[in-house]
């Protein structure tokens, strides 16, 4: 089994260093690591000229967490990688993270599409922007997970999450025009919509982040993107169908109450939403 | 004095599996409804408590016994041997964290579920009020469990396996009384109408 670590990177040569020295120290190595550098500047090309071995996709602008791992995933397939590791730049796995991936592939229960760790915060709680979404409500298929010390998982995050190369084949890429959050969901949702993905509890990984936020509580105005592609994604998304879309569209009303409801200036939270709302209603520009 | 008594609900008690050779003390209840004085009526301090329909495999009771958590619940199934999603019951599904500490156990945190295969300490059974069949109906068990399991966090062991009986029946009135009860939290009624429902 070939597995190719796909880093994603954007002027954060520190944490770059860090995500690759944290990869190279792996119990199981990654057979190639793939870096996207999504538009950086010399000092990212300086970081990665010091790794020998690295394989580097350069990218000549920022073209988004959506895009930068649409092509890398795209690049990773064409190497003939039989798997495929999704990391952040700031994602450090502990040593023995892509291992455990590997050994929840061997003892699933049924042939995955997708394997994801479980990724913490700094202070070790659950990292709020990698919360898992768990599929309870397939109670057999969550038995069956459970009897095999595994988690049954709805969607995962582009943090430390590991696609299967048919399902590449199959449902292909995040959607570029997302640009930023929610094409995570869109894609392994899609995948998942009738495949099988499994939370391996002892694979973990450090999400670095400066702060433990979410969509909502990220304070960057970046909640336009929230709104905007949450809309994309129930309107034409293949992601979810029937209740589980209901329960999705419910999800972006209350992720938009407390937005609005937390943010210290509400007039441009309002705005913020309005944009999202005008454009996520808007056709997509596919 | 045996550290188990198997109580079984609607019939007479079975001869069947037990652990290392050890004899269970048997108890029986006609009923669900009669269950707490099944148990009073116990010596033992842990009761398996199955329905009388439930035919378990015969490591059922020790897998149960080597879960460590206590109220714990066998995975039913039906007679082919497929699980049976209606008479497992509902997850605990609020809390993230326990729920992947409970897999590495190989084990599923539960909200409520079905009485067919239920190993719990015999005092849990006797600090609550008993179920009652006539209220909830086929629900019974799942509304006993829900306040079972609210004082006394248990877990569904799946490598404890049970076959049988069939699921209750879909009963739309019993169903919301039991959702009604102070035991289930605002917001839960929608989730437990989906899966309640047939269809």
């Amino acid at each position: 089994m070939r597995v190719c670590a796909l880093v994603l990177t954007c002027n954060r040569p520190d944490m770059l260093e860090t995500c690759l020295e944290h990869l190279r120290d792996q119990s199981r190595a990654p057979d190639g690591v793939l870096v996207v550098d999504n538009g950086s500047t010399q000092e990212t090309a300086d970081v990665l000229a010091g790794h020998a071995g690295v394989d580097v996709l350069r990218l000549p602008t920022n073209i988004g967490g959506a895009g930068g791992y649409a092509r890398g995933l795209r690049a990773g397939l064409e190497r003939g990688y039989d798997w495929i590791w999704l990391l952040d730049d700031d994602a450090f796995p502990e040593p023995e993270c892509l291992e455990a991936l590997l050994a929840g592939i061997e003892r699933a229960p049924r042939q995955p599409d997708l394997v994801t760790s479980l990724v913490r915060w700094r202070d070790s709680r659950i990292h709020p922007m990698n919360r898992p979404w768990l599929r309870v409500n397939r109670r057999v298929e969550f038995a069956e997970s459970a009897a095999a010390g595994l988690v049954l998982v709805r969607v995962a995050t582009s943090v430390s999450t590991m696609v299967r190369r048919e399902a590449l084949l199959e449902h292909g890429f995040h959607p570029e025009h997302y640009r930023i959050w929610i094409d995570d969901f869109e894609w392994t949702g899609r995948i998942l919509r009738d495949g099988v993905g499994y939370l391996v509890p002892e694979s973990v990984t450090l999400h670095n982040t400066e702060h433990a936020r979410d969509t909502v509580t990220d304070a960057r105005g970046r909640f336009y993107y929230k709104v905007r592609n949450h809309l994309w994604l129930l309107r034409a998304g293949r992601a979810f169908g029937g209740l589980e879309r209901l329960d999705y569209a419910y999800a972006l009303l209350r992720a938009t109450r407390r937005y609005i409801g937390e943010s210290a200036d509400r007039r441009e939270a309002l705005l913020t939403v309005a944009r999202g709302l005008r454009d996520g209603l808007r056709p997509e520009p596919r | 004095m045996t550290a188990i008594a198997r109580v079984t609900i609607g019939a007479p008690g079975r001869p069947g599996a037990e652990p290392g050779g050890e004899p269970l003390e048997t108890v029986s209840a006609s009923s669900l409804g009669q269950l707490r004085e099944a148990a009073a009526g116990a010596s033992a301090p842990l009761l398996w408590i199955l329905d009388a329909g439930a035919v378990p495999e015969p490591d059922a009771l020790q897998a149960l016994l080597e879960a460590g958590a206590r109220p714990a619940a066998s995975l039913p199934l039906d007679a082919s041997g497929a699980p049976v999603e209606r008479l497992i019951g509902r997850y605990a599904d609020g809390d993230t964290e326990r729920l992947l500490a409970a897999a590495q156990r190989r084990q599923v945190p539960l909200r409520h579920t079905h009485v067919v295969s239920l190993l719990v300490d015999r005092a849990a059974v006797l600090e609550l009020a008993p179920p009652d069949p006539e209220r909830y109906r086929g629900y019974a068990g799942s509304e006993w469990t829900a306040r079972l399991l609210a004082r006394h966090p248990g877990v569904l062991v799946p490598a404890s396996k049970v076959r049988g009986p069939d699921p209750p029946k879909p009963a739309l009135a019993a169903a919301l009384r039991m959702m009604r009860t102070p035991t289930w939290g605002r917001g839960e009624t929608l989730r437990e109408l989906r899966r309640v429902l047939p269809g």
